[in-house]
Parts: C-alpha cells; sequence; structure tokens
C-alpha cells in the first residue's frame, strides 16, 4: 500500500510542507525550519526506500485520469531515479544553507513556500511518465520559481524576474504547441525505451522534424542552450540557495533532463539519430559548450561568471546525448549528477562569501582562502571538478564523454572538449590564485557575527556538497553510484553488454 | 627478504610517500617527512634495479576511479626509466639540506612529495585513466616548486601552470583515443601536443627553461632529471607507434624536433641563468629524440628498436642533466680555490662532455644504442637521422661551453671567455686521441674522427662568440615569447576587471569590449626586454631549422 502510492507521498513530501509554510507567521523561525528540514528528510527517506524498491525489481506507476484520455502519469525508471535522488539529496542541503542564508531577511515564509514548490515540480518532472504531465510540472516549474528570482525586490532583481519570465514563457509555449501536436499526430503520449514515435515517424517526417525541433527549443530555453540562454546569467541576482537550486537540480537540470528524456523515450535515439536530429543538438551544444566558456572568461562578478559556466556545463549533458553511442550516454547522464554536486558547492561558497564579507566580484577575493579557508576549500574542489581534474567527479564526466566521442567517430566533439577545458582553467585558475594568494583587503570587514569562518549553517553544507563531489569521482566505481546506474542506462539504450 | 615479492615492495615505496606527506600535513617534521620520502624512492630503486637485472615483475591491479581495474606494472621500457627516475631523486634528496632555504617551505614540501607520488604512479601505471592521473598531479605540484621560491614576479609560475594544464588537456583528448581503443592522425598529433609540452617540443617547450630557471632548492633538480621522462614514458607506451595513419603526425614531428634543436640552441646561447640554458639544452636533446619518434612512426618495422635505444637515451640524459643542474647550482655555496668548487666543476664538466656524447663518456655509449635504431632506419631511407645525431652532439657541446662560461663568471664579475675553452680543447682532443689510439676498430675510429670535427667546430665559435655573448646586456628572458603571451594576456584580464562599472555591473548590457591599447601594451612594454635583434635571430633559428630539415629530406 505505502509502496503503490510511494512516487505520490515523494511529491507531496515537499507539497505540504510548502502550503503549510505560506500560512506560517513570519516570526515563527522555528516551526518553519522544522517542517522544512522534516519535509527534505522524509522526501529523501522517501526516495532512497523507492530506490531500493527499483533496484529490487520493483515496477512502481501510477495514473491519474484528469480528462478523458489525458492522464497524469508518474513512473520510477533509472533515469528518473537519478534526478529525483540528486535533488532530494542536494535539497536537504540547501535547506539547511537556506535558513542559515536568510537568517536577516524579509518575506521568509514566502520564499520558504516557494522553494518547497520548485522541489515538488522538479520531483513532478523526474517522475513524469508522459509528456503532459511533464509538460504539467515544467511550467509549474516556471511559475513558482519566478518569486524566488526576485526574492529581493530590487529593481535588478525585478528586471531579472522579467527576462526569466519572458524566456522561460517562450520556452512553454513552444514546449505546449509541440506537445499538443504531437497527441494530435502519434494519439499518444507515454514515455517509452526507444522511443513512442518511432515507427510512426516515417509516415510524418516533416511534422515530427519540426514537433522535435520545438520540443528541443522549449526544453532548450530551461537547458540554457544557445541562443536561448539570455535569462541564466541575469537570474543570478536571486538569493545564493536559489541559485543553487536553479543552476544545480531544478531549473536547468530540468531542461536538460528532458531533452534527455525527448531523445531517449519520445523520439528514440535511433530514430532521431537516423533523421539528422540529433545532429543539430549536437551543433548546438557544442557552440554552446565553447560559447558559455568564453562568455564567462569576461565575467567579474562571481555568480555571473558562474552562470555562464552553467551554461557551458549543462550542454556537457547534451552533447553525451547527441553523441549516439553508450559511453556517450553515459558521460552525459553521469554528468547530470556530477553538475549538480559540484555547481551547488560553488554557488554555496559564492553565497557564502556575499554574505559573510560582502564580496562578489573575483577582483575583490584577494585572500579570501586566509578567511574563509574551508569554504575556499570547497570551492577549489568544485572549480578542479569543474575542470574535470582527477579525481574529483567532474573527470568522470569529461573522461565518458571524450571516449563516446571516440566511439561515434566525432573527434572533432575532442576539441570542443579540449577548448572547453583549457577555457575553463583559464576563468576558475585566477579566482583559486586570488583567493588563496592575494592579500586579503583589510577595509573589508566581516558582515556576520560569528566567532567561524561563517555561520555554521552556511558552512556545513558547503563543506558536505564538497566532499560528495570529491566522493562521487573517488567511489565511481561502486555499486549504487551515480555511475553505476548511468552504465546500466547506456545499456539499456543501446542494448550493449 | 626474499619472501617478499616486487609488487609488494612497490606497494611500500607506495605507502611510505602517503605517509610522507601525511606526515608533513600533520606534524610538519620536516625530517620525518623527508626521510620517508627517502626511503620511498630508495624502495622505488631498488625494486627498478632487481627487475633490471632479470627479476620476474608481473602487472598489479590497484582500486582506481571508472570501473575498470587500473593496472601498475613494469613493460620493457619502464624498469629503466624508473631505475633512472629514482637515482635523481636520490642524488636530489641526498642534497636537500645544501640547498638555499626556501620562501614558503609548507606548500614546497607538500608539492614535492606530491610530484614524487605523481612521477612514479605515471611511470609505472600502464592504465590510461592512471596515467593521466598521476600525470597530472606531478605536473600541477610542480607548480608549487616553482610558486614556493616565493619571487614576486608571478609570471614563471603562472606560466609554467598555463603549459602545463595545455598539455594535460591535450593530452586528455589522446588518452580518450586510447581509451576508447581508436586511433588515427587526430589522436597522433593530440599526442605529439600533450607529450611535447613536458619534453619541450617547439613551438611548447617553453614550461622547460622557466621550470628549471626559477624553481628553488631541489625542484630544478626533479624537473630537470625525472620530470621530462614522464613524457618519454608516456609516448613508449601510449603512442601506437606501428600504425599507418601516422606518417603526417610522423613528418611534423620531425620538423618540430629539427626546429627545436636550433631554436633550443639560440635561445640557451642568450641565457645567463645556468637553469634556463639547461632547460633550451634539455629542449635540444628532446628535439633530437623527437626526430626518432617520428622516425619510429614512419618506419613502422624499426620501432622497437628506436625505442628500446630512445628509453635507453632518456635514462642517461635525465641523470646527466640532473648532475648538471645540481653542479652549476651546488657551485654558487663555493668561492673559487675551495675544494667543493673544485669537486662540482669537475662534475660539471664530465656531465657536460657526457651530455655531448664525446667518446669514452657514459653519453657515447647511450648515443651506440640510438645509433643501432638509426643505422636500421638509415637502411630504410630515412639517412638524415645520423646527421641530427651529429647536429646534436654539435648543439650540446656549444650549450655546455656557454654553460661553463656562465658558472664560471658567475661568482665574480670577470668576463670569462678564455678559461673556458681551454678545458674542453684539451679534453676533448686527448679524449679523440685516447679513443682512436685504444681501439683499433675502424668504425668506432671514424666515429672518434667526426667527434673531433664536432669539437674543434665548437670550440672555434665559443672562442669567437664567447665574449661577444657574454656582454650582451640584453639576453632573452627564460621560456622566449610565453612572457610576452603573459603580459598581454595580463593587460586584458585588467582590462576586463576595470571595464565593468561594479554600480552597473548588472545593468542590460554585458560589457566586454576591449580597448586595444590596453591590450598591445604587453607587447609595447616588452620591447625592452626584446630588442629587435633578438626577435630576428630567433626568426633566422626558426626558418634555418625549416630549411635545414626540408633540405634533409
Amino acid at each position: 500500500m505505502l509502496y503503490d502510492y510511494l512516487l505520490t507521498w515523494i511529491i507531496l513530501s515537499s507539497l505540504v510542507p510548502g502550503i503549510m509554510i505560506f500560512f506560517l507567521p513570519e516570526k515563527s523561525v522555528r516551526t518553519r525550519s522544522v517542517l522544512n528540514i522534516f519535509g527534505s528528510l522524509v522526501k529523501m527517506s522517501l526516495v532512497i526506500v523507492l530506490l531500493v524498491q527499483v533496484y529490487q525489481g520493483a515496477n512502481i506507476y501510477q495514473s491519474y485520469e484528469l480528462l478523458p484520455g489525458i492522464q497524469i502519469e508518474l513512473v520510477s525508471d533509472l533515469f528518473s531515479l537519478i534526478l529525483a535522488v540528486l535533488s532530494s539529496i542536494l535539497w536537504f542541503f540547501t535547506t539547511f544553507y537556506a535558513i542559515g542564508y536568510l537568517e536577516h531577511h524579509h518575506s521568509r515564509s514566502r520564499f520558504f513556500g516557494f522553494f518547497s514548490l520548485v522541489v515538488t515540480a522538479t520531483m513532478g518532472i523526474s517522475f513524469a511518465g508522459n509528456l503532459f504531465t511533464f509538460l504539467l510540472f515544467f511550467e509549474m516549474l516556471t511559475i513558482v520559481t519566478y518569486p524566488l528570482v526576485v526574492h529581493n525586490g530590487t529593481q535588478e532583481a525585478r528586471k531579472g524576474g522579467q527576462v526569466y519570465i519572458a524566456y522561460t514563457s517562450l520556452g512553454g509555449v513552444l514546449f505546449l504547441t509541440g506537445t499538443v501536436w504531437m497527441y494530435v499526430l502519434a494519439g499518444n503520449q507515454t514515455f517509452a525505451a526507444g522511443g513512442f514515435v518511432a515507427e510512426d515517424f516515417a509516415n510524418h517526417p516533416m511534422e515530427y522534424s519540426i514537433i522535435f525541433i520545438m520540443l528541443i527549443c522549449g526544453l532548450g530555453v530551461k537547458g540554457a542552450l544557445f541562443p536561448l540562454h539570455g535569462w541564466l546569467p541575469r537570474a543570478m541576482v536571486a538569493p545564493a540557495p536559489v541559485s543553487a537550486l536553479l543552476h544545480a537540480v531544478a531549473v536547468v537540470k530540468a531542461g536538460a533532463f528532458g531533452i534527455v528524456r525527448v531523445v531517449y523515450d519520445v523520439f528514440g535515439v535511433e530514430t532521431a539519430q537516423a533523421h539528422g536530429l540529433l545532429e543539430i543538438l549536437l551543433y548546438m551544444a557544442s557552440f554552446t559548450v565553447v560559447y558559455g566558456s568564453v562568455m564567462a572568461l569576461f565575467q567579474d562578478n562571481l555568480k555571473k561568471r558562474l552562470a555562464y559556466s552553467t551554461v557551458s556545463q549543462v550542454s556537457y549533458i547534451m552533447l553525451g546525448v547527441a553523441l549516439f553511442g553508450p559511453l556517450g550516454t553515459i558521460g552525459g547522464v553521469i554528468h547530470l549528477v556530477n553538475q549538480g554536486i559540484m555547481k551547488i558547492t560553488l554557488f554555496f561558497c559564492a553565497g557564502s562569501f556575499a554574505e559573510t564579507y560582502g564580496i562578489k566580484y573575483v577582483s575583490k577575493m584577494d585572500g579570501i582562502g586566509k578567511k574563509m579557508p574551508l569554504t575556499m576549500l570547497a570551492f577549489t574542489i568544485g572549480a578542479f571538478g569543474m575542470m574535470g581534474v582527477p579525481p574529483i567527479a567532474g573527470f568522470i564526466s569529461k573522461w565518458y564523454l571524450g571516449m563516446g566521442a571516440v566511439e561515434s567517430g566525432m573527434t572533432w566533439v575532442i576539441g570542443v572538449l579540449i577548448a572547453s577545458t583549457l577555457l575553463n582553467a583559464a576563468y576558475f585558475l585566477p579566482i583559486l590564485y586570488r583567493g588563496w594568494f592575494g592579500t586579503f583587503d583589510a577595509s573589508i570587514s566581516k558582515k556576520l557575527d560569528t566567532p567561524h569562518e561563517t555561520l555554521r549553517l552556511i558552512l556545513w553544507p558547503t563543506v558536505s556538497v564538497a566532499v560528495i563531489s570529491l566522493l562521487a569521482g573517488l567511489f565511481a566505481s561502486l555499486d549504487y553510484s551515480p555511475l553505476y546506474f548511468a552504465k546500466i542506462i547506456g545499456m539499456l539504450e543501446y542494448g550493449a553488454p | 627478504m626474499e619472501g617478499i615479492s616486487m609488487e609488494m615492495w612497490l606497494a611500500f615505496s607506495a605507502a611510505l610517500a602517503f605517509f610522507s606527506l601525511f606526515t608533513w600535513v600533520i606534524s610538519r617534521e620536516i625530517y620525518l617527512a623527508y626521510g620517508m620520502l627517502f626511503g620511498s624512492v630508495l624502495l622505488a630503486l631498488y625494486v627498478s634495479v632487481k627487475v633490471l637485472l632479470g627479476l620476474p615483475a608481473d602487472t598489479v591491479s590497484v582500486y582506481f576511479l571508472p570501473g575498470s581495474p587500473a593496472l601498475v606494472g613494469f613493460d620493457s621500457h619502464t624498469a629503466v626509466l624508473l631505475a633512472a627516475s629514482s637515482t635523481v631523486w636520490l642524488l636530489a634528496l641526498l642534497h636537500f639540506q645544501r640547498f638555499e632555504s626556501i620562501a614558503r617551505e609548507y606548500l614546497f614540501t607538500l608539492a614535492l612529495i606530491a610530484v614524487w607520488i605523481g612521477n612514479m604512479g605515471a611511470v609505472l601505471a600502464i592504465t590510461p585513466e592512471l596515467f593521466y592521473t598521476c600525470f597530472s598531479i606531478a605536473g600541477i605540484a610542480g607548480w608549487g616548486l616553482i610558486y614556493a621560491a616565493g619571487s614576486a614576479d608571478q609570471r614563471p609560475s603562472s606560466l609554467y601552470l598555463g603549459y602545463v594544464i595545455m598539455g594535460e588537456v591535450f593530452l586528455a583528448g589522446f588518452l580518450f583515443f586510447v581509451g576508447a581503443n581508436e586511433s588515427g592522425t587526430f589522436a597522433m598529433l593530440l599526442a605529439m601536443l600533450g607529450f611535447g609540452v613536458k619534453i619541450g617540443l617547439f613551438p611548447l617547450h617553453a614550461s622547460l627553461p622557466i621550470a628549471y630557471g626559477n624553481a628553488r632548492g631541489l625542484g630544478p633538480v626533479v624537473f630537470a632529471g625525472a620530470l621530462i621522462n614522464m613524457g618519454v614514458i608516456g609516448i613508449l607506451r601510449f603512442v601506437p607507434f606501428g600504425s599507418e595513419e601516422s606518417l603526417v603526425v610522423g613528418i611534423i614531428w620531425q620538423l618540430l624536433g629539427a626546429i627545436g634543436m636550433l631554436y633550443g640552441l639560440i635561445c640557451g646561447m642568450l641565457q645567463r641563468n645556468p637553469g634556463a640554458l639547461l632547460g633550451y639544452s634539455s629542449m635540444t636533446q628532446m628535439g633530437a629524440l623527437s626526430l626518432l619518434f617520428g622516425a619510429a612512426l614512419l618506419t613502422p618495422e624499426w620501432a622497437p628498436t628506436l625505442l628500446m635505444g630512445i628509453a635507453g637515451y632518456a635514462a642517461f640524459h635525465g641523470i646527466t642533466k640532473a648532475l648538471l643542474v645540481l653542479s652549476a647550482d651546488q657551485m654558487r655555496y663555493f668561492r673559487r680555490g675551495e675544494s667543493g668548487h673544485y669537486l662540482y666543476m669537475g662534475v660539471l664538466i664530465l656531465a657536460g662532455l657526457t651530455l655531448a656524447g664525446l667518446p669514452l663518456t657514459f653519453g657515447a655509449v647511450a648515443k651506440t644504442e640510438l645509433k643501432e635504431g638509426v643505422k636500421l632506419v638509415g637502411e630504410g631511407g630515412l639517412t638524415y637521422l645520423s646527421a641530427g645525431l651529429t647536429a646534436l652532439s654539435f648543439c650540446s657541446l656549444l650549450l655546455m661551453g656557454r654553460l661553463f662560461q656562465n658558472v664560471w663568471g658567475q661568482e665574480s664579475d670577470e668576463v670569462a671567455g678564455k678559461p673556458v675553452w681551454i678545458p674542453l680543447l684539451v679534453f676533448g682532443i686527448t679524449a679523440v686521441f685516447a679513443m682512436s689510439w685504444m681501439f683499433e676498430h675502424s668504425a668506432l675510429k671514424t666515429f672518434a674522427v667526426s667527434q673531433l670535427y664536432i669539437v674543434y667546430g665548437a670550440m672555434l665559435i665559443l672562442f669567437t662568440f664567447g665574449r661577444w655573448f657574454q656582454r650582451q646586456s640584453c639576453l632573452l628572458p627564460a621560456g622566449d615569447f610565453a612572457p610576452l603571451f603573459y603580459d598581454s594576456l595580463e593587460a586584458l584580464y585588467t582590462r576586463i576587471a576595470n571595464s565593468e562599472d561594479h554600480e552597473k555591473a548588472s545593468s542590460n548590457q554585458i560589457k566586454m569590449s576591449l580597448d586595444r591599447d590596453d591590450f598591445y601594451r604587453g607587447l609595447l612594454d616588452a620591447e625592452q626586454v626584446y630588442s629587435k635583434s633578438w626577435v630576428f635571430i630567433l626568426l633566422f633559428g626558426l626558418l634555418g631549422g625549416m630549411a635545414v630539415f626540408l633540405s634533409l629530406l
């Protein structure tokens, strides 16, 4: 009984606390914190139960009929588990971080209410079993993220919010149109391994190709594919925990996750490849990888530099999928996880620097490592991971992506990887150099009243996610590691041994 | 002792290295840390010598990153290069108290131990992931050896790191191919570039003179003797010599090697810092080896013979170069007339002559090994290789002459031209005549006599131009053109940091326009360092090297 409705429970575990938080008065900090932490703990436990169930072979599936012929379907395949596990674990850490970070901010009930809804939407996206369910949660994500982006209420924040909503609504419209057209054409929407339109494709190649492009562009807005990425650097005005969630698990990941779903479970990777659709994705992703890295070079604002880095890194996921081969798939899927862990580390650190010393610009970061050694160490691990230095998680992604490129004979992609890695080094190393070896500007004073380098609620989540990104690389070869599941997914898609 | 296998000894060695790192981080007991490091190096030397003497050693699987088991073990080239590397480390560690004190001792020691761990791992690693990891650890930790010197000038350490990262990224690209069991022209090119940074292949050579010239303490010894050979072992182990698509890369590799020999000679002659000079000398030596790597790609059937000779030569070169760097450094601590001064001078001269491959020296033996392969290839049509080796002797002798000139004059301001070539001449001529007198073998006699011309030629040049070189006030900085890139990039970065008006940082437009003046300021500043004549000389070297190579083809 419990297991049958497990997926619903998981979604409710953040929806219910979220709604309850809205009704809490601003002053009841303790109740709110307890609700938040309780919700995230319950969710994490339930997701782990689900993981064990699925591993033991249970096939958990639920559907609710909304309108005749239109169903909300929730499934738990391996791929949905990857996003669910990632976001529930990272949400857990972000909750603590956000409680510490927002200690002296206004409108916290509003913030934490929407915060929980964002995770609800992300869970819905990961368990969505058909295009309609996906669309539902995808749009919900757009709406509930907006109040978080504009949370600070400054003019800059509102401007950022406007750009965000403009871009994502456009994406939403494209995705909606694609979904409806697909429904009309195929009469079916349920995700299926190998794609549910694979057989019908030959009957309407033109229409399906247009639908493919519409869906990819719709999702590509959230996934920050060039030229649809414009909102992401602007949305960095949001508070740090929001940026962390946005970049690591929620919005950007939803886009990337959706693209992978569309390629594998809607069209089928073989069909997409056979009709040259993957090639479009490959070129878009490759260009975005290099473009994001180049743009990151020119940013002095730390969060903006990280935002462009996300633009570049998330496209690795699409790149892996577009490489058409088991190794590329493993690389793409594993990067979904690894990029999340590493990027959340970096954003936690950026928020920590800003909150503790008011440092927001790379050029002001001189010597911060001496004042905040643990935070800077976490940042270093995240940055080296992004560059692909072994044994951090990012190395695993790059290793499989590179081998995937060779395997599929697209050796020019290696050139893309090389260029991007060099650029990563060029925009991350100066930060590390300043942070560790610069001289701290004595006129900058600490904003927080704490004997530690920063509030413990900010410090420990940061250190924890940094340790996780190290462990995800070191123990990648163990069973139950993210790589293990990515490998199974790669095998399932291509039927390789 | 009998029951302990080679693998166990190696495991002990690795464990000691990690303990040393741990001890240093926890306790900062320098003698304890160095003692353990010494033990680790000693064990590695013991194992490699045992294996060289014919003891069997299997490959071992160690736990490592992604899925597949990582292997460490010995192949036909490993033992000789591990023996050479650990000898160099031993040599350096034995002297550790004799070096000047380091500004940032904590970082230095940390980096030093990490470099050893990476170095040993890279020599032994058989699987590409493990090799790459160890190779990067050693390369990046090497930055610590330069940075820890505490110099106010950040250019050397940053440039070194930049080059290392560039090399590692190319290398990663190549190892993707190895990991996926594929090959091809592109893969070969990546291998050439990736390892090229480590072995100083033109035009990626700048990290060698920069590292040798700016690291402190036993850093330069380790760079010169051990780290350069990581590149060689990587090439020997992972480049699929013998596949047919590699003709283009073979020719490019030879061309760059030939240019590198001449370019290294010219830049080296313009150095005052013995370390930087020796860095360029390594570039020249590795340029010659690059000729042979190219040849191995062009004539797959002779590749094994060539590669065996290359492994031996690289081992010899590492030890000799380490001796040169070490003695040039140690001589600074003695006044002329003290016995230590003469001791290290003697070592320097001997090692220098050995490096030039003069008869009766270890260098001649190492070169004879090389010539075996070259002879075979020569019969296959690549006749210019033996000319390449002769040119190498000539270049090395000139550079060594210049080195003597530098160290001889380094403690006094006296411009020393004469004392340099007299001992060289005497030693060279005696050696050559002794050689031809002792051996009746005609081939050896021819070899000895041909060496005589080289000695005479080099002497003549040194005699004529020696004073001129010493007088030049404006000499080339270590890394020739690399500091120029650095200055330009730095101007660019400063510009970026200032370009965002922080008040408006998040306003609508993303500002990335560059002020051309700022961008080129680096170039203009550099004019004081690079007088125009040197630019012409370097260009001449570049074109000359190309012309010589093409004419040989």
